[in-house]
């Protein structure tokens, strides 16, 4: 069990990008590579369009495929929850971007695997994590799983887990619907 | 953690022409900045929110090792646009670009010089960019300038005509008290225009606001709304018309309201009601021009009246039309119709900028001022068309990919080209760089120091810092003009005796300004309870008139006659349309990952989404495209070269090319660079406004 789970809030995250350039400048990982990137789709037709952006990461999952994976045993699962990748035992092998199914490593030019710490030194310092602190819409949130924000909102359900225990919750706001409120623009 | 003790965090802020101003931090390791922050154990409240930086600001620490990134002054070796540039020295650029200055103030005047700034580094109110150069100018002579409001200028006009003045907007917080909110072309997810306007626009949804979003497509903050209504561009007058149509038949006006702070909306609701041309102006008269169906606006109508407090959040894009005034003083209009001005959670409709704040001290200003404007939008129009007298011989560009950011970006191109001498201060080597003479290099907002205001969102003072050593050669433009007033003759002028570090103290020293915070913080916040704008006005506008003939709100404005518009805020078609080979409306709205142009050169923003042309699988599919194709995108002005993104999000019969890809022509005159500015064109509404939201275009596979 982790101590503390990713919370996304879906209908805050507007795709703007923060995270993932604030990921990037804590990491300098090189610029065709990503520790965080924010998946998009689109949905519906015209003129009822959905659109859904999702931050993807390392979820530090509960049944962690990348160890498994890893043949240097040198990705763990920390007592904390945080699945942790020692750089000098990793031979580069790249096993562990292909059992990662949500593609949240990298393989470095360096050939070394990289992967999200989870911030555990700036965790350690009582901050939150620099995805979180760089947020400007305030969508994303890193707690114990008993303070889990959950009013007025719903697990995505379109949210696949592929069955690995990921430390994440996506959230939903249903929109408002009601009398006088259409659902969506009939045009 | 020791990595944190060996850190000096150093506040620092964006002076970029953004629309906001934010907190961030540089975290210096060595001399050498190891990454960028927002101040980290800052916590959020209701009045007191972060002003945590988007991804253009927390990017900038990539740009200073881009190619692009300009460490040494350059002079152009092949003709202008080849790009063939060579290293000079400063003393050798200097001594050129002074002893040009003054060989062509004293063989055509000074009004032959174009002073040209603007979307660039616009906000330092010390020594950054524009602020320097037009300190400069004001030394040296009556010059030409470039002026006039590329961003609002309807809205402004409006405010002056209606209001008297430009009246701030009330202050987003008040958001939080909305009960419905209408982003009308209003994008805060991508634009922000303050650092947390979507922010307040969630927080209003979870307390039981809702949020509908009129815009031709479902931008980024289709996510924050509850409902999504396309609509056609530059008919927005025409749907504004047919809800104040149904306001009004229905008997859904503050009467109240209208009656003790309005004047002239008689002649507006005979308009609507069709008394002077026997055509009421239904939804369903409305409909075939917005593409918006009539039980839609019919409800919208009934929404916007009856929801109360009614946030009317305007963006700028829908004023940018070969008829914005009329949206501008309609919006303001339906404010007034529901009567939600000077109330908590409403709003004017009108443009952010706030209540004084500190009145700073300022560097003195020479004895001159600009003789002679171009408009910003359209400047190198009257130079291709030789209609300046004197010509105008040289530019000098600060602050501002000029060839870029005005509409018709060949036309730019080529007023650059025929003037004898063109001198351009920059941070990195734009295509408005590469057709420089001389390139001077200037430091970016990481690279130096200076006092930063917000936008008008917010008044928060900022003090930036240089948090590491310049790049190369590189300098600021304070430096670089004072060295150039020191060739000229007006040195000590111009610096007063003083450098920046000396001004910056000087200017600290404001009588009641808390500067021990500044420095320490790097900001001095005015948060204090959120502002209504115009709330004296509501509770008694006699004893709070306004500016105007009447002290009243007019919705009717004869001096519009002065301009062909009419005097109330009614629809007027645009008479260019679907002719001539090009079917389909451009929209160019700004990007989340540049300001501008700024931002283009970074790959941390730049490889986050292809640039693309927006457009519907409708229209995509009678031409023949693929997703992913290269298509061409042509307009009267030009063509582009650009990749096709099909997707549902765009209404049919109009595309989106994101504003601020360099420009970048080949051979054919087709630009690979994708610039949104090559299709517009320079026609101005009729008070002077661009016009580029009224542009026609043709896609297709082959030219």
């Amino acid at each position: 069990m982790n101590e503390r789970v990713f919370v996304i809030d879906l209908a805050r995250c507007t795709g703007c990008q923060t995270c993932a350039v604030a990921c990037r400048d804590r990491t300098d990982i090189p610029d065709d590579m990503a520790l965080l990137h924010v998946e998009t789709t689109e949905s519906g037709a015209y003129p009822n369009p959905d659109l859904t952006h999702r931050v993807i990461h390392c979820f530090h999952c509960g049944r962690p495929t990348c160890v498994d994976a890893c043949p240097a045993g040198a990705i763990w699962k920390r007592s904390g929850g945080l699945v942790t990748l020692e750089a000098g035992r990793c031979t580069g092998c790249g096993e562990c971007l292909e059992a990662c199914p949500f593609h949240a490593l990298a393989l470095l030019p360096a050939g070394v695997a990289a992967k999200c710490d989870g911030c555990a030194d700036e965790v350690a310092a009582g901050w939150d994590p620099t995805c979180v602190r760089s947020c400007p819409m305030r969508a994303l949130a890193y707690v114990t799983p008993t303070t889990l924000p959950l009013e007025g909102r719903v697990p995505d359900a379109a949210f696949r887990d592929h069955g690995v225990e990921p430390a994440v919750v996506y959230l939903c706001r249903p929109r408002q619907q009601g009398p006088g409120w259409p659902p969506r623009a009939e045009c | 953690m020791s990595d944190h003790e060996k850190v000096e965090r150093i506040p620092f802020t964006c002076t970029l022409d953004c629309g906001s101003r934010c907190e961030l931090v540089a975290c210096i390791e060595s001399g050498r900045a190891v990454r960028l922050d927002t101040p980290p154990n800052r916590q959020d409240t209701d009045n007191q929110p972060r002003l945590v930086p988007c991804a253009r600001g927390r990017a900038q620490r990539r740009a200073l090792e881009v190619p692009e990134k300009l460490r040494v002054p350059l002079s152009q070796v092949g003709c202008r646009g080849s790009g063939h540039l060579r290293e000079i020295t400063w003393g050798e650029a200097l001594d050129e670009v002074a002893s040009r200055l003054a060989e062509i103030r004293s063989r055509y005047g000074s009004l032959a010089v174009l002073h040209a700034s603007g979307a660039g580094s616009i906000s330092g109110r010390g020594f950054s960019g524009a602020m320097a150069s037009h300190r400069f100018f004001s030394f040296f002579g009556p010059i030409t300038e470039t002026s006039g409001n590329q961003s609002y200028h309807c809205v402004e006009v409006a405010a002056r005509w209606m209001l008297g003045s430009v009246v701030p907007s009330c202050d987003r917080a008040t958001l939080l008290d909305s009960r419905l909110i209408v982003l009308w072309g209003m994008n805060p997810a991508e634009t922000w225009m303050g650092p947390n306007t979507g922010h307040f626009v969630a927080g209003a949804r979870e307390r039981g606001a809702r949020v509908i979003v009129i815009d031709p497509r479902y931008s980024d903050s289709g996510i924050l709304a509850d409902q999504w209504i396309p609509i056609r561009p530059g008919t927005d007058a025409a749907l504004a018309a047919a809800l104040a149509y149904v306001i009004e038949s229905e008997g859904l006006v503050d009467q109240q309201f209208m009656a003790s702070s309005t004047r002239g909306y008689d002649l507006y609701r005979a308009w609507l009601l069709g008394e002077e041309d026997g055509v009421p102006k239904t939804p369903g008269w409305a409909g075939p021009i917005t593409g918006v169906s009539a039980k839609v606006t019919h409800q919208l109508a009934h929404d916007m009246a009856t929801s109360k407090p009614m946030a009317l959040l305007p963006g700028w894009g829908p004023q940018r039309t070969a008829y914005g005034e009329q949206i501008a003083r309609a919006w303001i209009t339906l404010a007034c119709m529901t009567g939600n001005v000077g109330i908590r959670g409403g709003g004017l409709a009108s443009i952010g900028t706030r209540f004084g704040g500190t009145v700073l001290r300022s560097l003195p200003q020479g004895p001159y001022r600009a003789a002679r404007v171009v408009s910003a939008s359209t400047w190198a129009a009257p130079i291709l068309n030789h209609a300046l007298h004197p010509p105008i011989r040289m530019a000098y560009v600060v602050a501002s990919n000029l060839i870029n950011r005005s509409p018709d970006a060949r036309a730019n191109a080529l007023a650059l080209d025929q003037l004898e001498f063109v001198v351009v201060n920059e941070q990195f080597l734009t295509p408005t760089a590469r057709r420089a003479d001389i390139v001077l290099p200037i430091c970016t907002d990481l690279e130096r120091s200076d006092l930063v205001t917000s936008w008008g969102h917010d008044s928060h003072l900022f003090c930036s810092r240089q948090a590491v050593p310049c790049e190369g050669q590189a300098h600021t433009d304070y430096w670089v003009f004072a060295q150039l007033a020191e060739r000229l003759g007006f040195g000590l002028g111009y610096t007063g005796g003083r450098n920046e570090e000396e001004w910056l103290t000087y200017i600290l020293g404001t009588e009641g300004l808390d500067r021990e915070t500044l420095r320490r913080d790097g900001i001095l916040r005015t948060d204090g309870p959120p502002r209504v704008a115009l709330c004296g006005f509501r509770e008694d506008p006699t004893a709070h008139p306004l500016p105007t003939p009447s002290g009243l709100i007019e919705i009717a404005n004869p001096q519009a006659s002065a301009y062909g518009l009419p005097v109330i805020p009614s629809y007027v078609a645009d008479e260019a349309s679907a002719a001539d080979g090009f079917p389909l409306q451009l929209i160019t709205p700004h990007s989340k990952l540049r300001s501008n142009s700024c931002g283009h050169a970074n790959p941390w923003l730049r490889e986050l989404e292809p640039h693309t042309v927006w457009i519907n699988p409708v229209d995509a599919k009678v031409r023949g495209i693929a997703q992913g194709d290269l298509v061409y995108v042509s307009s009267p002005s030009g063509a582009i070269a650009i990749e096709c993104g099909i997707t549902e999000r765009i209404m049919p019969g109009v595309v989106c090319v994101y504003q601020g890809t360099w420009y970048e022509p080949d051979e054919e005159r087709i630009d690979r660079g994708g610039c949104a500015n090559t299709l517009t064109g320079h026609r101005l509404s009729p008070t002077g406004g661009p016009t580029t939201h009224s542009t026609w275009v043709e896609v297709s596979k082959r030219l």
